[in-house]
């Protein structure tokens, strides 16, 4: 009976998902998002994507659950901010990393958070980003101006 | 790019073990051999600036070819006569020196800058044919040095440091000339104004330089960071005279010659000659 129910709980638990989403805009002008899906009881990062846009372009790429060398997400309740702190190499190379503690800008539009300059304010967060496919891997955005939500148990 | 990263940093270490080319990511056995042998490097560069009444205080010579002939590798524990110690050199018999990891683990904290670089000093002297029982001479120099606390991770990050610009107007009129510019390398992100003082005409340009800060990918066998600067020079009209990408090659100046390392050369970019520097304090 212990053990049915510790597998029901697993496959209950598992269909959790969370989801942190950070936006920057880089000084060339190109929008800089990146999202993480974190599964489980326990959180584990899933899968990123990233994005770019740029005037009416968007283009971006993938990653998998094996290029996340670490993560962290959290959000305080109390107080409506977020944690996120990423390092990823896409396929074990590209790097994608980001570090963010401010404000959980959930259910807000992230790039609008930028635009009106809500998140620069805040400092010492910053995303470093591989530019995609075509480009080196030491070709990165470094965004410094960035907001970030965390999206629990959706 | 890639390649040359690589070979910038194997050339920096030159040690012809694999154990030792460095900074290796996720082998801690090859970070120790790393950092070892860029500590032992640290400690020459630092012995030939030592001077008394204008004569070196140490002969280096035979300590630079220790350096760069001998193999370091690292092991989790290493005995001598039964003994767990921090490091075993080899000599006579082989050009080997092997590092006790897990202490090691110890001695990489900043507090123990003088400890570590004494057991640096004190394997490669060694190999070099000195005998230094009870750390006799290894003691004597490191205390003549007087280095202050440091922590390994921190000196060598970021991998391509630069902390002066220097700027030249290429067809200057006399007495119109650039202060050198300065640069924190503690900063991800930073924007440089440099411009003449003096009578320039239509010599003038205004520099301005903007850091950004990358992320070292695997592959390099390098970890943390490396900077990069978009220069962009303007005339008196605020008109781009000419802009480049810059991007001083990673491990050249981790630890400088004569105490200063010039990057990459001199660049001439809408008529200024501008030299990157990473300058010790």
């Amino acid at each position: 009976m212990k053990y049915f129910i510790l597998l029901a709980s697993l496959i209950c638990s598992a269909k959790a998902l969370a989801v942190s989403e950070c936006t920057g805009l880089s000084k060339e002008n190109t929008w800089v998002t990146v999202y993480i899906n974190t599964v489980g009881a326990t959180g584990i990062p899933d899968r990123g994507e990233v994005t770019f846009e740029r005037e009416d372009n968007k283009y971006g790429y993938r990653f998998t659950r094996e290029d996340i060398a670490q993560f962290f997400e959290y959000d305080e309740i109390a107080n409506s901010t977020a944690t996120v702190g990423l390092a990823a190499y896409v396929e074990k190379e590209f790097p994608v990393s980001i570090k963010y503690s401010g404000p959980n800008y959930v259910d807000m539009d992230l790039k609008s958070v930028v635009s009106d300059g809500k998140s620069g304010t805040i400092k010492n967060n910053f995303m470093r980003v591989w530019k995609g496919p075509g480009h080196a891997a030491t070709d990165q955005f470094q965004l410094t101006n960035v907001a970030c939500a965390v999206w629990p148990n959706i | 790019m890639k390649t040359s990263v690589f070979l910038v940093i194997v050339t920096l270490l030159f040690s012809s073990a694999a154990h030792a080319v460095g900074w290796d990511h996720g082998n801690a056995g090859d970070t120790v051999a790393s950092e070892f042998i860029l500590s032992g490097r640290d400690v020459l560069q630092r012995l030939e600036l030592l001077y008394e009444n204008n004569k070196p205080v140490f002969d280096t010579a035979n300590l630079r070819a220790a350096i760069m002939t001998t193999e370091v590798v690292s092991e989790d524990h290493v005995y001598l006569d039964g003994f767990e110690r921090d490091a075993v050199n080899f000599y006579p018999s082989k050009r080997l020196i092997k590092v006790n990891r897990s202490r090691w683990m110890d001695l990489r904290r900043s507090t123990e800058t003088k400890a570590r670089l004494r057991l640096v000093l004190h394997e490669y002297l060694w190999i070099s044919g000195i005998d230094d029982t009870n750390f006799v001479h290894s003691e004597h120099l490191i205390e003549l040095l007087n280095i202050g606390n440091y922590s390994p991770s921190i000196w060598w990050n970021p991998v391509n440091p630069a902390n002066y610009v220097r700027a030249n107007l290429a067809f200057a009129p006399e007495g119109c000339s650039f202060r050198p510019g300065k640069l924190d390398i503690k900063l991800s992100e930073e924007t440089l104004l440099m411009e003449p003082v003096g009578e320039c005409g239509d010599s003038y340009r205004q520099l301005q330089i903007v850091k950004q800060t990358g992320v070292t990918p695997p592959s390099s066998n390098a970890r943390g960071l490396f900077h990069k600067y978009h220069i962009t020079v303007f005339d008196k009209a605020k008109t781009i005279q000419g802009e480049m990408l810059f991007e001083p090659e990673w491990g050249e100046c981790l630890l400088p010659e004569k105490g200063v390392c010039q990057v990459s050369g001199k660049m001439t970019v809408g008529g200024v000659e501008i030299v990157f520097w990473f300058l010790r304090d």
